[in-house]
């Protein structure tokens, strides 16, 4: 019998012609992570401010909720997102349909388990107590078994292309995923304290396991927060703007230049530390020569958009995507200075620090997701989008938003900075550590702000995009009902013998 | 380090910069660059619903990249970086560290041991040393003593005129130098439920409290001769030989200013007070500050309450 979604749709419908069911999968709970993680960050803002919000509950406590903050945004969103944009590029650049049969479902159940898993024993206290790496043995495991799944179901898609060169998008997206790889892998070499327990060691000690640690660390910023999203970048936004890429031969120096520069930055974070002198200027070289690739995808990007300016302005999903690409040059430029070691001597171990790592992932990762988002969400569910004006708000609100956080931190920050140097004309500190801390309840109170503004934002966008899935969802069930009862008018005159 | 590890390094870290160029080189001069040079085409692949120009990279690209290479290349001859290969500069973050704190002792040092010729009362009477203690103050001991004048349980308030170990000058500087520890011990063996209850009416007489069953008090007072007065003085003048504190005043140490408030908490505080004891310690820091700082420190501190 032939299907009715075939005949509503056509052979030739991209409904038929991708799998995208597991895409949508990914895409929502990208959102749903999302948004539980934005609001634990908001709170944990407010913690910041009157910390007795933790009402002495353990798993309510700063110190259980900022992995949990993490582990939702990294994981869940960016990793979901990941997922969805890299199986959604990977069938329409080599025009074929997702490979794997039930592998693709599975990777996508095993990681939202892996999410709940994690989560959960994280508010419980079980965690190694690594950045990013908070899973203990049993879910670390598990985590690689199901990313190494994934890799293959994206292999093994692109293998079935029939064009012979790679489109550059996936390049990203498959360092990342095996970039991740060997760097979880390394990090989470555990020694279980015994079989049947959660706890777990690391084979590393010392200024050994600081480094393992920050190199890793800083992989799951090059690999998962910059590739990936270049890869989406590098895809959707000539997508959106429906003009060719600019320079496919710029964005192979692009990566080239980010794989082989990156790997070596990782001692950036470990400035003035017991790290030997070697590592930390080979950290420092390395990162000066980021501004590379950097500059690389900006031009590439943007070069793209010109000549075609005025579609930014029209189009907010492309604005997003723009505003992302300024965002990550500007947030490259910053991390290449505080790799610098005597600014590094001001802003380590101040909000500065914060305030930047909320201008890459604010600015570059969410608004880049953002704009990822409002292009698939249509796509997947062959639709229109419920409200552009609504998308058009919703990026107001988050620019002011990313401008009042990263302001409010960044010179929060460095205010702290100069206090915790600054000396008396007898060589004493100035200030007592209360000192160079009480007063940031101010920027803690404007940062908060952002990050409720930044968060409402992000409910807008939701509330938009349900709409649109609801109302394509009903079209659907309509047109499929007035087919099957054509159909059943067809069936019944045949079995009457009607002509 | 050994010379195996450091060749090893260097040869990745000089390797990766190399093949990175060569790998540039390669993109840049593939064959339909040369033919066509800064013709704008198309890249004749079309990857299903996507395509791309191949315009030239940009000159800026390759002018920041060069001038990032040879960055890179001083730098890593300047300072440590392949290995065990020092760099022509020879800096160490050690070497830096101890230049720093020589930069430091020969601007401030010789300015501060002027405070050392003063006497501490004269300190004390000096705005700008005052302010020089309170910056000590708040860095080294505030994190017991709070911002000084501030109320905290089980820390003796250093604004008032009541000292355990004496209020002179030189008392309070050999307070800070050497450090004090205060002990009290456990009557609670000793003495009985009872008798820690009826010593306690004592001493809440001592505080100005009227007495309501003078027999407990009269009992009590028996056992203050016998086991407190030789710490605390006859009376409970106090003690600052023994850092016995004076408990005829308003002031507590180890009952919070909350509990002192009502008659019933601040004798229940006593009691376990006399029941309990105390070991308090406050820090040596003549191994941790030099002479001058705790001087001023001193002078600071004899200010809070003259
Ligand atoms: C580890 C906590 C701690 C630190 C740090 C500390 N103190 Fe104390 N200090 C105490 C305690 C506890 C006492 C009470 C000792 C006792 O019960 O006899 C005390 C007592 C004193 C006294 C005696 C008060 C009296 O009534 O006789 C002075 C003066 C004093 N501290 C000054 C300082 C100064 C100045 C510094 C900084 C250099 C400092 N303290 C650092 C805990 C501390
Ligand atoms: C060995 C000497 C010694 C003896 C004996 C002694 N005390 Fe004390 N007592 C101290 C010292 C020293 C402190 C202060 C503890 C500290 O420095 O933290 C103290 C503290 C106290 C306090 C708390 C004061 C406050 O400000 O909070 C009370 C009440 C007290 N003693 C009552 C008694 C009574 C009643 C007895 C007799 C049963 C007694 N003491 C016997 C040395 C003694």
């Amino acid at each position: 019998m032939v299907s009715t979604e075939a005949l509503a749709y056509g052979a030739t419908s991209p409904r038929n012609r991708y799998d995208y069911a597991v895409v949508r999968q990914f895409t929502v709970m990208s959102l749903v992570f999302g948004l539980l993680g934005m609001v634990v960050g908001v709170y944990l803002a407010g913690e910041l401010i009157w910390p007795d919000l933790g009402f002495d509950l353990p798993w309510l406590t700063f110190g259980r909720l900022r992995p949990v903050h993490t582990t939702l945004m990294v994981f869940g969103f960016c990793g979901n997102l990941l997922f969805a944009a890299s199986y959604y590029v990977a069938q329409r650049t080599c025009q074929t349909r997702l490979v794997g049969g039930m592998f693709p479902a599975s990777v996508f159940w095993g990681w939202q388990i892996i999410l709940v898993l994690g989560l959960v024993s994280e508010s419980l206290g079980e965690t190694q107590a690594r950045k990013y790496a908070e899973f203990e043995w049993p879910i670390a495991l598990f985590l690689v078994l199901v990313w190494l799944v994934s890799l293959w179901v994206y292999v093994a898609t692109l293998r079935r292309r029939k064009a012979t060169p790679l489109y550059v998008a996936n390049w990203f997206f498959l360092a990342c995923f095996v970039g991740m790889a060997l760097s979880y892998v390394l990090e989470n070499l555990l020694l279980p304290v015994d079989w049947f327990g959660m706890k777990s060691y690391s084979p590393f000690s010392g200024v050994q396991s600081a480094m393992i640690q920050w190199w890793y660390g800083h992989n799951v910023i090059t690999f998962l927060m910059n590739m990936a999203f270049l890869g989406m970048m590098y895809y959707f936004l000539p997508k959106q703007a429906g003009r060719p890429l600019y320079s496919y031969r710029l964005s192979v120096l692009h990566f080239w230049s980010l794989v082989f520069l990156s790997v070596w930055a990782a001692p950036n974070h470990l400035n003035w530390t017991a790290l030997p002198d070697w590592t930390v200027t080979l950290g420092v070289t390395f990162s000066v020569m980021l501004l590379l690739p950097s500059l690389a995808g900006v031009v590439n990007g943007l070069m793209t958009l010109s000549g075609g300016w005025v579609q930014v302005r029209t189009d907010p999903v492309l604005r997003f995507m723009a505003v992302a690409l300024v965002f990550y040059g500007w947030a490259t430029l910053e991390g290449v200075n505080m790799s610098l070691q005597t600014f590094n001597a001001l802003t380590h171990y101040t909000d500065w620090t914060i305030g930047h790592a909320h201008l890459a992932t604010l600015g570059w990762v969410s608004m880049m997701s953002f704009g990822v988002v409002y292009h698939l969400v249509p796509r997947l569910w062959d639709t229109k989008l419920y409200s552009v004006r609504l998308v058009e708000i919703h990026f107001w609100i988050a620019l002011f938003a990313i401008v009042l956080h990263t302001a409010a931190l960044e010179v929060g920050g460095i205010l702290q900075g100069v206090r915790l140097r600054a000396l008396d004309e007898y060589g004493n500190l100035a200030y007592s550590f209360m000192e160079t801390d009480a007063f940031l309840t101010v920027p803690y109170g404007l940062r908060g702000v952002g990050g409720l503004l930044f968060l409402s934002g992000v409910l807008i966008m939701v509330y938009n995009l349900a709409v649109t899935i609801v109302r394509a969802q009903r079209k659907r069930a309509a047109i499929d009902a007035r087919i099957a009862a054509k159909l059943a008018v067809k069936g019944l005159r045949a079995r009457e013998g009607a002509p | 380090m050994s010379d195996f590890l450091s060749l090893w390094i260097g040869v990745c870290v000089l390797g990766s910069l190399f093949v990175c160029h060569v790998l540039i080189e390669w993109v840049l001069h593939r064959p339909d660059e040369r033919h066509e040079a800064h013709k704008v085409q198309y890249s004749h692949q079309s990857w299903g619903d996507v395509r791309s120009y191949d315009h030239p990279v940009p000159r800026s690209w390759l002018y920041l990249l060069y001038a990032c290479t040879l960055f890179a290349l001083i730098y890593f001859s300047l300072y440590p970086a392949l290995g065990t290969f020092p760099g022509v500069l020879r800096w160490t973050s050690q070497q830096q560290y101890k230049d720093e704190v020589g930069e430091y002792n020969l601007v401030y040092t010789e300015r501060f041991n002027r405070y050392l010729a003063r006497s501490i009362t004269e300190i004390a009477s000096d705005p700008v040393a005052r302010t020089t203690g309170q910056h000590l103050f708040m860095s080294y001991c505030s994190n017991c003593h709070q911002g000084a004048g501030e109320d905290r349980t089980h820390y003796p308030k250093l604004t008032d005129r009541d000292w355990l170990w004496g209020g002179h000058p030189e008392q309070i500087e050999a307070t800070i130098l050497h450090g004090r520890t205060g002990i009290m011990p456990a009557w609670g063996s000793v003495l009985g439920e009872k008798g820690v209850e009826e010593t306690a009416s004592y001493v809440m007489t001592l505080a100005g409290y009227k007495p309501a069953n003078p027999e407990e008090v009269a009992a009590g007072k028996e056992h203050f001769a016998a086991y407190c007065a030789f710490c605390h003085s006859a009376g409970g003048r106090g003690d600052p030989r023994q850092g016995a504190p004076r408990l005829t005043d308003k002031t507590w140490m180890h009952i919070s200013s909350k509990d002192a408030l009502s008659e019933a908490g601040l004798e229940a505080g006593v009691r376990a007070a006399i029941a309990d004891g105390f070991v308090n310690l406050m820090p040596p820091h003549w191994n941790t500050l030099d002479r001058a700082q705790i001087h001023v420190l001193a002078g600071y501190v004899y200010s809070l309450s003259n």
